[in-house]
């Protein structure tokens, strides 16, 4: 193990820092001819009458295409996300929009500003229908409806386009038992990943060759693909798909995207490279948020703290398209009510669609939505039951010496280092000395998490990823992946792996991501490329060895058994002699092809391996464990409430993370401060607004505020208490979306903590705070903050 | 249509461009300099920051022709010979970078920084790049990156002083 566990700097940072790195909008091709989307400006309407005559006639315009066009020529999607037989997404919607934002007419020209002024020239009419942007009203029965084709159809039967289901135990005798229950309507806002590149796409069809290349900003190069092969109906190995440099992604371009289909679209009718860029508005409008949800939620408890039964009734606020919200649910409420053991759950949830942006994946899925409320009433039970929220979270967690543990519901967690990160944190926190020293409206705030390391998605029942590594004549090794990183540093981390399993230096291996040519797979999200590319990774590893120890063994004339391989050279163990590097055999193999041992093919020492969770499927009544191995987080943070303003401001933040067997600290430590603030930014105001009519009022970077280097706190107080995972070959574990999953419930148990003001609306605005505090002081004259 | 003159890293670029061009696309477009991006285009993210005359500014908020006869600085105009300057170094050392969609307007800001503050504390740093969004690293690689080249820059200037003490 010469490279994992290293502090190796990234082999990505060179030709950033340069200014050569090459996004999709940096491209350029011959020809290239600029799309922009005509959206809709109202939430929910029916499209009575559209004219583009004017726009066509326009100087530069090539072409002008609305969804009556297209529409038996691109075909509905979004099945990968719901399991239903179609889809409930359009390239460009036909009769009725659905959001502002929803996709009406796409004009390609030969310069951006023809195509932004011909946008202009399309006269669509449009006749309004009553608005929906809350889901408790959608779901009525009366309510218009947002979908009525997929009801025509029989799919749905309302504008709930799903229901979850989780029971374990016997909830009734739980409440009956219980000593305490609290309870509260909790509702979590929908921030946007706001991924600082936004979205964008080049499609280039070359009729002679009958191929279409796209070049795409997207987490999800192979779905990318196929999902274009199907819904424009043109083979799939015609179809080349590759992401060029991405920045950053965060799960919102973790789908097929109706820009990527226009594009490709608009490149096979004009047979010409067509270029889409989105702008940031657009991003806001129509690319995905978090799924804002409302719980009805009661954790019960016996007196002594023990949790015995967790109930919660769930409404999603899905927006417009299914996007992956069926999942969110469905995997966030799982492993979002992690890592506490209740025997007892009952758990109904409904997706509602509404007249909003769609909600889809976002880091951490639906996990921070569930901890939120999950860590928000252990907070309140600490408050009834007059004990530390630490202790109430330290006492009912799994610990690491029950692994393997398996949960009421189903989810078996094969190791675990959360508590020791409870206990860390709370070590921390006496050391820092943060409740001796705290002054007025000052208070602490906890939270935990355990989180999933890539998923079985229910809908579509795999978990896969696959290599393919090769010596190449000179003994470097090519690594092919279905992974598409976009700043996580896998070129690194994938590498260091790579290296040490062959037994070859971090110098000879590149790794090749992003492109469809590769082995197929499921993309990078979910924080799934260390933990399933990564074991993939490991076997092929495992593989090439054994290739290479059959070649050597056989021109050194000593046993397979008898050799050992380091640092590019393979030699026999005790004599260290007698050797041959991997470059030798690599050129026996390409080369002296006589020399190889009977039996063995010429060619090169190669091979493609995939590697699959050993996960279940849920049962019907919800159970199973969907997850291979669970991530670990457990954050403290100390705030300040300003009493005459309601500002909230985090004076310092702990962290004690359980990543399993850390690959690159380096990494694995940036990965948790990246995502920190992503958690803050949700707790404390990230959040789209929607007027009543569904007109978005904060849809660019002056009225949504994203946290600076000014609001970000210091967040060097990080702690390793790594534990390997039983399962994965390596023990390894994701990393990169434990950190948002605790600051919600952290920031608003603070601010009670600092204030005696539950917030059980997120974000916590000063508005909220300062109304929470004038309430608490008429009602409790003489409260001036701090309660503990 | 008039016609602009910028001297971009030290090359200079002329050209007939519409008066609404900004200096963002003259710099992408007629330089060919993809490395400052497009976040926003409304001066919010800073990812198109480069520095003109001396001053940071964000290429998405200033039309091109307010560049004329300016020296423009980009992240091209960085290193020299191929070579990382100690800012870019250390950016790489701290592991100041993820996506790299923002890393050339941090450079900017940080660069600027440091030419009118040797010795900045954290909290100095951290006012100089709230003109930036980063998404990825919640900023303290960044600021550790830059704090890294604050000491490095003053490591060098300082070395002949301490040769001559020496002798």
């Amino acid at each position: 193990m010469a490279y994992i566990g290293q502090r190796v700097l990234r082999k990505e940072d060179y030709h950033i820092l340069m200014g050569r790195s090459r996004f999709v909008a940096d491209m350029k091709l011959p020809g290239m001819l600029y799309a922009k989307v005509l959206r809709s400006p109202f939430a929910h309407a029916r499209i009575k009458s559209m004219d583009k005559s004017a726009a066509e006639r326009l100087n530069g315009v090539v072409a002008v295409v609305t969804g009556e066009d297209i529409k038996d020529k691109v075909a509905y999607w979004g099945q990968i996300g719901t399991g239903w037989p179609v889809g409930d997404r359009r390239a460009l919607t036909i009769d009725k929009v659905h959001f502002v934002g929803d996709e009406v007419a796409v004009v390609a020209a030969e310069n951006p500003y023809a195509a932004m002024d011909a946008l202009e020239l399309i006269e669509v009419d449009y006749e309004e229908l009553p608005v929906y942007t809350d889901p408790e009203k959608a779901m009525q029965a009366e309510a218009e409806l947002i979908h009525p084709e997929l009801v025509e159809q029989r799919i749905i039967e309302s504008n709930i386009l799903s229901r979850y289901k989780l029971r374990a135990g016997d909830i009734t005798k739980a409440e009956k038992e219980a000593d305490l229950i609290v309870s509260g309507r909790f509702y979590s806002n929908r921030p946007v990943c706001n991924a600082l590149e936004p979205h964008g796409v080049l499609a280039s069809y070359d009729q002679y060759l009958d191929k279409l290349t796209v070049w795409s900003s997207t987490q999800v190069a192979h779905l990318v693909r196929d999902g274009l092969s199907e819904v424009l109906r043109y083979p799939a190995n015609n179809i080349h798909v590759m992401v060029p440099d991405m920045g950053g992604g965060f799960g919102s371009k973790a789908e097929l995207f109706a820009h990527e289909v226009l594009a490709a679209y608009l490149s096979l009718v004009t047979k010409r490279p067509v270029s889409l860029i989105l702008d940031r508005t657009e991003v806001f409008q129509a690319c995905t948020s978090r799924c804002s949800q409302i719980h009805y939620a009661e954790l019960m408890l016996k007196k002594d703290g023990t949790f015995i039964g967790y109930r919660s009734k769930i409404v999603q606020d899905q927006g417009g398209y299914a996007s992956w919200g069926t999942q969110v649910i469905q995997i966030g409420t799982h492993v979002g009510m992690l890592p506490y053991k209740y025997p007892n759950v009952w758990v109904d949830g409904v997706d509602v669609y509404t007249n909003k942006n769609p909600g889809g994946a976002y880091r951490a899925f639906g996990v921070p939505q569930t901890s939120y409320v999950r860590d928000s009433l252990v907070h309140m039970a600490a408050v009834k039951l007059g004990v530390t929220p630490e202790n109430l979270m330290l006492k009912n967690t799994v610990k690491g010496d029950e692994c393997p543990y398996t949960m009421a519901s189903g989810q078996v967690i094969d190791s675990t280092g959360i508590d020791a990160a409870i206990e860390k944190v709370m070590e921390e926190v006496k050391r820092l000395g943060w409740q001796t020293n705290r002054k007025p409206y000052q208070g602490i705030g906890w939270g935990c998490t355990l989180k999933h390391s890539s998923c079985r998605h229910p809908q579509i029942d795999t978990d896969y990823d696959s290599v393919r590594v090769r010596i190449e004549p000179d003994g470097t090794v090519t690594v092919f992946t279905s992974a598409c990183p976009h700043g996580q540093g896998i070129e690194t981390t994938l590498g260091q792996i790579c290296a040490d399993q062959v037994g070859v230096s971090l110098d000879k291996v590149r790794v090749i991501g992003n492109d469809s040519q590769g082995p197929h797979g499921l993309g990078t999200w979910g924080s799934r490329t260390i933990t399933i590319t990564g074991s993939a990774l490991k076997r092929a590893g495992d593989v090439i060895k054994e290739k290479l120890f059959k070649v050597a063994a056989f021109k050194l004339e000593v046993g397979e058994g008898d050799l050992q391989i380091a640092e590019n050279w393979i030699s026999v163990k005790g004599v260290p002699s007698k050797k041959i590097s991997v470059q030798d055999v690599a050129i026996l193999c390409h080369f002296h092809t006589h020399d190889l041992p009977p039996g063995m093919e010429a060619g090169p020492i190669e091979t493609t391996q995939s590697y699959d969770s050993p996960t279940t499927r849920l049962d019907e009544n919800g159970r199973g464990n969907m997850v291979v191995s669970y991530n670990g987080a457990a954050h403290a943070a100390l705030v300040q409430v300003d009493p005459g303003t309601g500002k909230v401001d985090i004076l310092d933040y702990l962290m004690a993370d359980d990543s399993g067997v850390v690959i690159n600290p380096m990494i694995v430590e940036g990965q948790h401060q990246g995502s920190v603030p992503f958690g803050l930014g949700q707790a404390l105001g990230e959040d789209l607004i929607y007027d009543e009519n569904g007109q978005l009022l904060n849809g660019n970077y002056r009225d949504y505020y994203i946290p600076l280097a000014t609001d970000v706190p210091d967040l060097r107080k990080f702690y390793d208490c790594g534990v390997p995972s039983r399962v994965t070959p390596l023990g390894q574990k994701g990393a990169g979306e434990s950190g948002n999953v605790p600051p919600l419930a952290v920031v608003a148990n603070a601010v009670e903590d600092a204030t005696g003001v539950r917030i059980t609306e997120l974000p916590v605005t000063p508005d909220k705070v300062l109304l929470g505090i004038k309430k608490a002081k008429t009602t409790r004259p003489g409260s001036n903050g701090g309660r503990r | 249509m008039p016609r602009v003159s910028s001297r971009i890293n030290g090359k200079l670029y002329t050209a007939e461009i519409d008066p609404r061009t900004l200096l963002l696309d003259f710099i992408r477009d007629y330089a060919g300099l993809t490395g400052s991006k497009r976040g926003c285009n409304e001066g919010k993210c800073g990812a198109c920051t480069v520095m003109v005359d001396g001053l940071t500014v964000k290429s998405c908020n200033l039309l091109a022709m307010r560049a004329h006869n300016k020296e423009v600085l980009t992240i091209e105009g960085l290193a020299t010979d191929g070579h990382l300057s100690p800012l870019q170094q250390c950016f790489h050392e701290n592991h100041s970078l993820q996506c790299g969609f923002c890393t050339a307007g941090f450079l900017m800001s940080a660069k600027y920084l440091l030419e009118h503050n040797a010795k900045p504390s954290d909290g100095e740093i951290r006012e100089s790049i709230h003109g930036n969004v980063c998404r990825c690293t919640g900023y303290q690689k960044i600021v550790e990156g830059i704090q890294a080249a604050a000491q490095r820059l003053r490591a060098g200037r300082e070395e002949p002083v301490v040769a001559k003490v020496g002798t």
